[in-house]
């Protein structure tokens, strides 16, 4: 059989069953929660952006990319970003900012569930162990993707609901953000999936992933970012998001590479350790 | 293979086939009969015809072995069964062979497949997994046909397929039930049909019958029985009645190790003894199967003896039981045979008797291997 047919098979299922089962409820009200938790932070925003709208669209918009290209660390991308909806900048940063936080919630058991129940047995002696693993790490990159789209639609609807920005302005620079943080996700995804393979309880598989995005914040973002070591910011998907959503194809790639980096060393560490290990 | 000839021998090293008697105690029969005997059942002995082969495997956990140099082959088509006690290396050989657990040391092969290479297997391969639990959020419909997509069934096949292996285990009305609504005996039926499903060409059950209440367990027997012949089965149980109803032969594991293996006749001695429960005599019955005062033989022992086929009756006055052993190799001269001659004796000799069995029973044959310290 196809390995890519056996990974469909098995990511399929498992995205059935994360959607079906009590997870499945705890992932729309997340959703929710993001989503409209963001909304009623919007007024703040604009009581914010009132005072700037008293200027001209394009001292406006200048003052729009000072504000993101200094929230980028990136002037270019905040140049950018100035021409989009500022609702949905705002959203794509806390997406991205929670989204170590929705992965670990939806995928820390992913695998250890199965391992703990043996479940996976029924898996094992039908498809291969690297096929098994690629199908729970699509799984999971996909749910995580259709709550941050629910979570993006909803700021879309009220965005247009109150005229803050054209639809087509809207949806499209929406999908734009939407599909800047599918790599980053990606990449959070294969760390979440790796440290659930490697635990047969998933409370130790939740501790696990935890302390590993931890240490990769910290690495990331204080050191790396922040700090003098500059291959340290290598180790924070997130420190990507700017380089990805901005004009610079360079960079855009460079990001993009990070990212699937991240997947790809994750998932083939995690598949051999799977396919040399009991299960 | 390494040739016995019933001598003692423990299991390091050794290699043990069904349809061959390679045991850890001297045996009372030599190895070219016990391959006729298996021959007479269907079991074929030819190397070609392995559908799965241990060879030296060993499985350590830490410093434990839990398997300890282990060969075995069980051929293709036979129902075969893993005896032993709690802590013998039954799952863990099972697991072994369904591709769960990596040996330490040594080879196994499954069809010629080293049980890792999925692929290759796929389809062919049927496992029943011990204590996996079924996906508690699928319904079992579904369940059934994820397993049968994996198992390389086209889509439009998948369905029928699962329910007419669903009709078979007598789930049918279970298709759109969570796994996790089941009952145990429902759900180990559910188990043992995605093991079957397909029609694999080898199936592993390992305790297909734990906890269920007898009338399932019947069931869940009978389901087994339809299938031989139509593949191979290797059955681990701790049910010893149960293995001697439905195997054709079995290994005896105990530490780990291999104490004895053989076809079921050869293991319980079936085809060169017969047993005879025989009480005590109660107050006023003079007649009795112990020597006499003068330590002469009883009259109804003196006659078995004389009967031409026996080579040996003994009594165990502890027991209570009368064996005669007879010569097997004489064609003409089976089980049947000799129960008739000897029974019409004790008959006629007015002697109680309260029960008769080919061979030793599996049973007595497993306390036998497996006391020892």
């Amino acid at each position: 059989m196809n390995p890519l047919l056996e990974t469909w098979l098995v990511g399929a299922r498992d995205l059935r069953k994360n959607v079906r089962s009590a997870k499945g409820l705890v992932m729309f009200g997340i959703a929710l929660l993001g989503a409209f938790s963001s909304t009623f932070r919007l007024p703040k925003l604009e009581e914010a952006m009132a005072d700037v709208n008293k200027f001209g669209p394009e001292q406006v918009h200048s003052f729009k990319a000072q504000a993101f290209g200094k929230m980028y660390g990136d002037d270019p991308t905040g140049e950018v970003l100035a021409s989009a909806p500022t609702k949905l900048v705002v959203l794509f940063y806390i997406a991205v900012w929670l989204a170590p936080l929705l992965v670990m919630i939806i995928g820390f058991d992913g695998i250890s569930s199965d391992l703990q129940y043996r479940s996976i047995r029924y898996w094992a002696s039908r498809a291969r162990r690297p096929s098994y693993y690629a199908g729970k790490f699509l799984s999971l990159w996909v749910i995580v993707g259709m709550v941050t789209l629910l979570m993006q639609m909803i700021i879309w609807a009220v965005t247009i609901a109150r005229a803050d920005a054209p639809a087509g302005e809207t949806v499209l620079w929406g999908l734009r953000f939407w599909a800047a943080s599918l790599p980053i996700t990606g990449a959070w995804c294969g760390v979440a999936t790796l440290a659930s393979s490697l635990f047969r309880v998933p409370m130790l598989s939740l501790l696990a992933t935890c302390a590993t995005f931890f240490v990769l914040f910290i690495g990331g973002l204080v050191i790396g970012k922040g700090g003098d070591i500059a291959w340290a910011r290598f180790l924070y998907p997130n420190n990507f998001d700017g380089w990805i959503i901005g004009g610079n194809h360079e960079r855009m790639l460079e990001g993009l590479g990070v990212c699937l980096a991240y997947i790809v060393v994750t998932t083939g560490i995690g598949s051999a350790v799977l396919m040399q290990r009991d299960v | 293979m390494s040739t016995t000839n019933g001598a003692p021998e423990k299991s390091d090293g050794a290699e043990a086939r069904l349809g061959a008697k390679h045991d850890a105690r001297p045996e009372t029969s030599d190895a070219p009969a016990s391959r006729k005997k298996a021959g007479r059942e269907g079991l074929k002995t030819d190397s070609s015809e392995a559908a799965i082969r241990l060879s030296g495997v060993t499985k350590s956990f830490g410093l434990k072995n839990a398997v300890d140099n282990l060969t075995l082959v069980i051929n293709t088509g036979s129902v075969f069964g893993l005896i032993g006690p709690n802590g013998a290396g039954k799952t863990t050989t099972f697991s072994m062979m369904a591709g769960y657990l990596k040996p330490s040391q040594g080879s196994l092969e499954v069809l010629g497949f080293a049980p890792s290479q999925v692929d290759q297997l796929r389809g062919k391969l049927g496992v029943l997994p011990q204590d996996a639990l079924l996906p508690a959020n699928d319904k079992v419909g579904e369940f059934l046909v994820d397993m049968a997509r994996l198992q390389g069934i086209r889509a439009d096949d998948a369905t029928r397929r699962a329910r007419d292996v669903l009709q078979e285990v007598d789930g049918a009305t279970w298709w759109a039930t969570r796994c996790g609504a089941l009952s145990h005996g429902m759900a180990k039926r559910v188990q043992l049909a995605q093991a079957i499903l397909g029609d694999p060409q080898v199936v592993l059950l390992d305790e297909p019958t734990a906890g269920l209440d007898p009338r399932i367990a019947h069931e869940v027997r009978e389901i087994i029985k339809s299938r031989k012949g139509r593949c191979t089965l290797v059955v681990s149980s701790h049910n010893l009645a149960e293995l001697e109803e439905v195997c054709d032969g079995a290994a005896i594991l105990d530490r780990g190790r291999l104490m004895a293996s053989g076809t079921m006749a050869d293991l319980t001695a079936a085809t060169e003894q017969v047993r005879f429960r025989i009480p005590p005599p109660s107050r006023g019955e003079a007649v009795s199967l112990s020597p006499t005062d003068a330590n002469a033989p009883s009259a109804p022992m003196v006659a078995i003896r004389e009967l031409p086929m026996v080579t040996l009756a003994e009594y165990d006055d502890e027991r209570g039981e009368l064996i005669v052993h007879f010569d097997r190799t004489k064609p003409e001269v089976d089980a049947e045979q000799v129960i008739g001659a000897v029974l019409w004796i004790l008959l006629q000799q007015k002697v109680r008797i309260s029960g008769v069995s080919k061979g030793r029973g599996l049973e007595q044959r497993v306390m036998d291997l497996t006391d020892q310290p």
